[in-house]
């Protein structure tokens, strides 16, 4: 046993002695630089922003890193450092902000700098998730941080209380529905939660909650041409009308003024969660944790099981002077000893195909495996060109975005909503 | 002339009763209206004490279930803030903006109040001109100017600004204080010799000392709070403000709704000093100045 | 002498010395205003003729951006007509309150400070804090405040969250976080001698004939101010709907400033947000300058003491 074991730690040792120099090599002594690096403070992505500075360091003798938090709405002092270029040189970023910035010239495409550099590998990297990362399918502006796919988060203390059926892999939304309504009836409690952004109470308008649906039903929001909006196509009525119902038929999504004084799956008022996976290490802070709970893929709809997705991430801006320094900076975040980091925070999970098999970290979630499996379901947004916004920002987010506000406060019918929301959008799309 | 509650009152016993009732009615005014405005406050301090978890349960407790006074500690040495810095930037700003405040805006309100000049009345319009168009859309101009003045990630663009005229309403309220008294007193010195800047300085500033410990408790108050100012110039860590510091502990998924409890607690307390103090140097200064006839 | 200008022949000496000493006492928020303030505001005047999405350079486009605010934007009219409903609702609370209980705590009575400072403690607490705590308050199912309505048989208000009562809801906030008005009526009053209100007092006056003809007439340059104010900074009003509401529910809070942030920021269209501002700036110049005629009306603003 003791050989087989030392045998065991030599493999093991002989990999990591691999895995490291692969990721430090880089073409030439560097020069010293210092890099500005734009990133959050949160205590999960603490690790990772060490981790980033600390690999830096050593492979780039005699440079430095300067961070810069971001604090409060990024909105604002993001623009007014893009219009006067002073951007760091790695700086933060999310899907929202891909395209904009990207089409702004203020982020650069990475893809060159990935192509000539053999210690990135991008095929280990899931597709769809990457798909956040490109604009129009292309380029590469954004390293994403993590396998950030949407997923259940369920109370098994309340499904069990109430006598409903635990959430299952293979599960419709039917199934879903129903065993809410049971829950609903036996505790008086919501089943989904509105995950208490952008403001208290229930949310509905992010991309990634309502687009599942619309794919769900076959439907799409736009012509291939991009050319015809098709929000009142039946397929997206019908969708909408079953999106919508969760609030005004089954009433088992969090009403809009219903405030429970804080997320209400954590506080313990909604049956189940959907989100990333980051959000455990929110739950597992808590001390002691108030219930069971456990992750589960979504539910499929008629034509199939879809989810979205979302992450943050890192781009290099297109103004910095030292892009391959910030390139060697910011690769590292996708590579195995940070990615393992960001899992074992349980702030995320890998973003490497090879990491899928990894032996699985201990639980609450037990069922953590659903997050990976789940990632097939992963869909991306919806695309428009042109002029009129997207689903994050612009007319095209403020119509929709009405639209279902107004059927869910039952104030309009999914028919007349969509239909006038599918008229301006139409209209904003014909101007060109 | 406040705080002077004569325990002897003339005008006999039913003149103390009247004043007796009218003094309980105060008391319950005060107390009730206290009890309201503090209730918030009060909160802050309970939630202060509370753990992360407490917190994020269902129902909300109002007494701690059990105090954490640690919270205190561990939100000001929260990874990666520096608090005591912090305080001391904030305390920096407000040092070096409070006497360009009082002593420009001054001299420009004497200047709107009794100078006579052409274009005066067009500059006063365009001094609140100048507050009324939202801040949204001229930051990206004055963050290109203070850019190119290499003023970026300093407090310069947070202090210089109060030295040119101290901020609109600041010289509107001293002229409207300044428009009150009484012409004869300028009339007097001048006939006794003094220029404009004499009778600013020696009859106009001791006579307004209320409203500049006003302007002086206004503007530290603004300062301590000033949150979009810093957020737009102050990109190091080390040159953060309190208000800023404070954002640091909303997460990504969360809000340590305790720590932020505990900071604001602690920014607090100072202002209350800072409040009592004031509040004793505006009636000193009312009473030793005086008005005579 | 100072006060009072030379009837004949304008141009000579005096009147230099004069406009020379006046702008040398205006001469620092001139010259601020010249140097930072006029020139990002004509920036911003320029932008709103063009098509300035940040990212990219600005293109003139004309009058454009103001014709599709009048016709095409129906979240204009409706987050102007918001913002105007809270100034309104602001400045009538702002000014029954604060009066008043600036007369409450310039009362001689022991401890007067102490309620003072709890008074003005409101605004020092960060908006962040501020926010959470009246989330707490303000909530229809555990919150203090609709305890107290049901104690009283009263049925409970769903404060933050329905579309009829945020907006009321903000103003009660902004009114509890407005020492600022407060303060500036306490400074008043105790600027008010006491030697008037004695001579009114001998001469038989009671409480509120010293009220009406003694205290308010002397006040009217702080309530002139404080109305002045209170109206330019709610037409402003961004941050608190910004952190509690978000403009919910149901666009009920939408105020025209956070409209603008959002088109600026989160639309990336700067040129459009500055046509906003500039709209704005205008409606608020109206209404400041129709006050300001009104002051010879109401105001007492001569340094002395009428009747």
């Amino acid at each position: 046993m003791m050989r087989r074991l030392s045998l065991g730690t030599a493999i093991v040792a002989v990999a990591a002695l691999g895995a490291v120099p692969a990721v430090a090599q880089s073409p030439s002594a560097p020069a010293p630089v210092t890099i500005r690096f734009g990133t959050l403070n949160a205590p999960f992505v603490d690790p990772v922003n060490k981790l980033l500075v600390d690999n830096f360091k050593a492979t780039h003798p005699g440079s430095d890193v300067q961070i810069e938090y971001i604090t409060g709405d990024t909105a604002a002092s993001y623009a007014t450092q893009a219009a006067a270029g002073t951007l760091p040189d790695v700086l933060f970023t999310a899907d929202l902000y891909v395209k904009p910035f990207a089409q702004g010239n203020i982020t650069m495409d990475m893809e060159p700098l990935a192509a000539a550099d053999p210690t990135f590998n991008m095929s280990d990297l899931y597709e769809n998730m990457l798909g956040l990362s490109k604009v129009d399918g292309k380029g590469l502006y954004m390293i994403p941080s993590s396998y950030d796919v949407v997923t259940m988060y369920y109370n098994k203390t309340m499904f069990e209380a109430a006598g409903a059926p635990l959430p299952q892999a293979d599960w419709t939304w039917d199934q879903f529905i129903a065993a809410c309504q049971t829950i609903k009836e036996k505790t008086g409690n919501y089943c989904i939660s509105g995950r208490d952004t952008p403001k208290p109470g229930g949310d509905y308008q992010w991309w990634a909650d309502y687009v599942p649906w619309i794919d769900g039903y076959g439907g799409k929001l736009i012509s291939d041409d991009g050319k015809t909006a098709l929000l009142n196509s039946p397929e997206v009525i019908a969708a909408m009308e079953a999106y919508t119902a969760l609030w005004t038929k089954y009433d088992i999504a969090q009403p809009l003024d219903f405030d429970p004084g804080g997320e209400c799956f954590m506080v313990g008022k909604c049956a189940t969660l959907l989100f990333i996976p980051g959000y455990m290490s929110a739950m597992r802070a808590l001390d002691p944790q108030p219930f069971e709970w456990d992750v589960q893929g979504i539910p499929s709809h008629p034509q199939g099981r879809f989810t979205g997705m979302g992450t943050y991430g890192f781009a290099i801006s297109a103004d910095t002077k030292n892009p391959q320094a910030a390139w060697d900076f910011v690769k590292f975040l996708d590579s195995q000893p940070a990615q393992k980091a960001i899992a074992d925070a349980y702030a995320g999970i890998p973003m490497l195909k090879s990491m899928a098999g990894d032996p699985p970290l201990p639980g609450p979630p037990n069922n953590i495996g659903a997050f990976v499996t789940n990632g097939a379901n992963g869909i991306l947004p919806t695309n428009f060109p042109g002029n009129c916004g997207s689903l994050y920002a612009g007319l095209i987010n403020q119509e929709i975005k009405d639209a279902m506000g107004a059927v869910i406060a039952k104030t309009s019918s999914v028919t007349d909503a969509f239909t006038t929301a599918n008229d301006n959008i139409q209209a904003c799309l014909d101007k060109g | 002339m406040t705080g002077l509650a004569s325990a002897r009152a003339p005008g006999g016993p039913s003149r103390r009763r009247r004043l007796d009732s009218k003094r309980t009615l105060v008391y319950t005014l005060l107390v009730v209206g206290a009890a309201l405005f503090a209730m918030p406050l009060i909160i802050m301090l309970t939630t202060s004490f509370k753990s992360y978890t407490e917190i994020n349960s269902y129902p909300p407790t109002i007494v701690p279930n059990t105090w954490l006074p640690q919270n205190y500690a561990n939100a000001w040495n929260y990874q990666n803030t520096d608090f005591p810095r912090w305080t001391l930037n904030t305390l920096f700003i407000i040092v070096l903006t409070l006497p360009g405040v009082m002593i420009s805006a001054s001299l420009c309100a004497y200047g709107f109040a009794r100078l006579h000049f052409p274009g005066r009345d067009v500059w006063f319009v365009l001094v609140l001109a100048s507050i009324m168009l939202p801040p949204q859309v001229t930051l990206i101009p004055l963050y290109i100017f203070f850019l190119k003045l290499g003023w970026l990630d300093t407090f310069w663009p947070l202090i210089i600004p109060a030295w040119f005229g101290g901020g609109a309403l600041n010289i509107f309220l001293i002229r409207q204080f300044f428009l009150q008294i009484p012409i004869e007193l300028d009339e007097a010195a001048t006939i006794d010799g003094a220029g404009h800047l004499t009778i600013w300085w020696r009859i106009y500033l001791p006579l307004s000392k209320p409203v500049l410990v006003t302007v002086a408790l206004l503007t530290t108050l603004a300062i301590w709070n000033d949150f979009f100012g810093p957020l737009i110039y102050l990109t190091s860590p080390k040159n953060y403000t309190l208000a800023l510091g404070i954002n640091m502990f909303q997460g990504l998924f969360t809000t340590r709704t305790d720590y932020i409890m505990a900071i604001s607690t602690l920014m607090v307390l100072p202002m209350i000093v800072l409040f009592v103090f004031a509040q004793r140097y505006i009636v000193q200064g009312f009473v030793s100045s005086g008005l005579k006839g | 002498m100072a006060t009072s200008r030379p009837a004949a022949r304008r141009f000579d000496r005096a009147f230099w010395r004069r406009t020379i000493r006046g702008y040398l006492f205006i001469s620092p928020v001139v010259l601020g205003l010249i140097i930072w303030t006029f020139g990002p505001m004509v920036a911003s005047l320029y932008f709103s003729l063009t098509d300035y999405k940040i990212v990219s350079p600005p293109v003139f486009t004309g009058l454009d951006n103001f014709s599709d605010l009048f016709t095409h934007d129906r979240l204009f009219i409706q987050s102007l007509w918001v913002t105007v409903r809270y100034t309104v609702l602001f400045v009538v609370l702002v000014q029954l309150v604060s009066l008043p209980l600036a007369m409450l705590l310039t009362q001689k009575v022991r401890g007067i400070s102490v309620f003072r400072t709890l008074f003005y403690l409101p605004v020092v607490v960060p908006v962040v804090a501020t926010a959470l705590l009246w989330r707490y308050l303000m909530n229809k199912d555990y919150g203090p405040i609709d305890a107290a309505l049901k104690f009283f048989g009263l049925p409970a208000v769903n404060w933050l969250g329905s579309p009829d009562m945020a907006l009321v809801s903000l103003v009660i906030i902004s009114v509890w976080g407005a020492a600022l008005f407060t303060i500036i009526y306490v400074a008043a009053l105790q600027h008010i001698p006491e030697q008037l209100h004695e001579a009114a007092r001998i001469d038989g006056a009671n409480a509120w004939q010293q009220f009406r003809f003694v205290t308010i007439p002397l006040l009217t340059p702080a309530i002139f101010f404080c109305l002045v104010t209170s109206v330019i900074l709610s037409f402003q009003f961004f941050i608190p709907a910004f952190v509690m509401t978000g403009g919910g529910p149901a666009n009920s809070t939408y105020v025209y400033n956070l409209n603008l942030y959002d088109k600026a920021f989160k639309w990336l269209e700067m040129g459009y947000a500055s046509a906003m501002a500039w709209v704005l700036f205008i409606i608020i110049f109206i209404v400041t300058l129709v006050i300001f005629r009104t002051q010879r009306l109401w105001v007492h603003n001569d340094g002395g003491v009428r009747g």
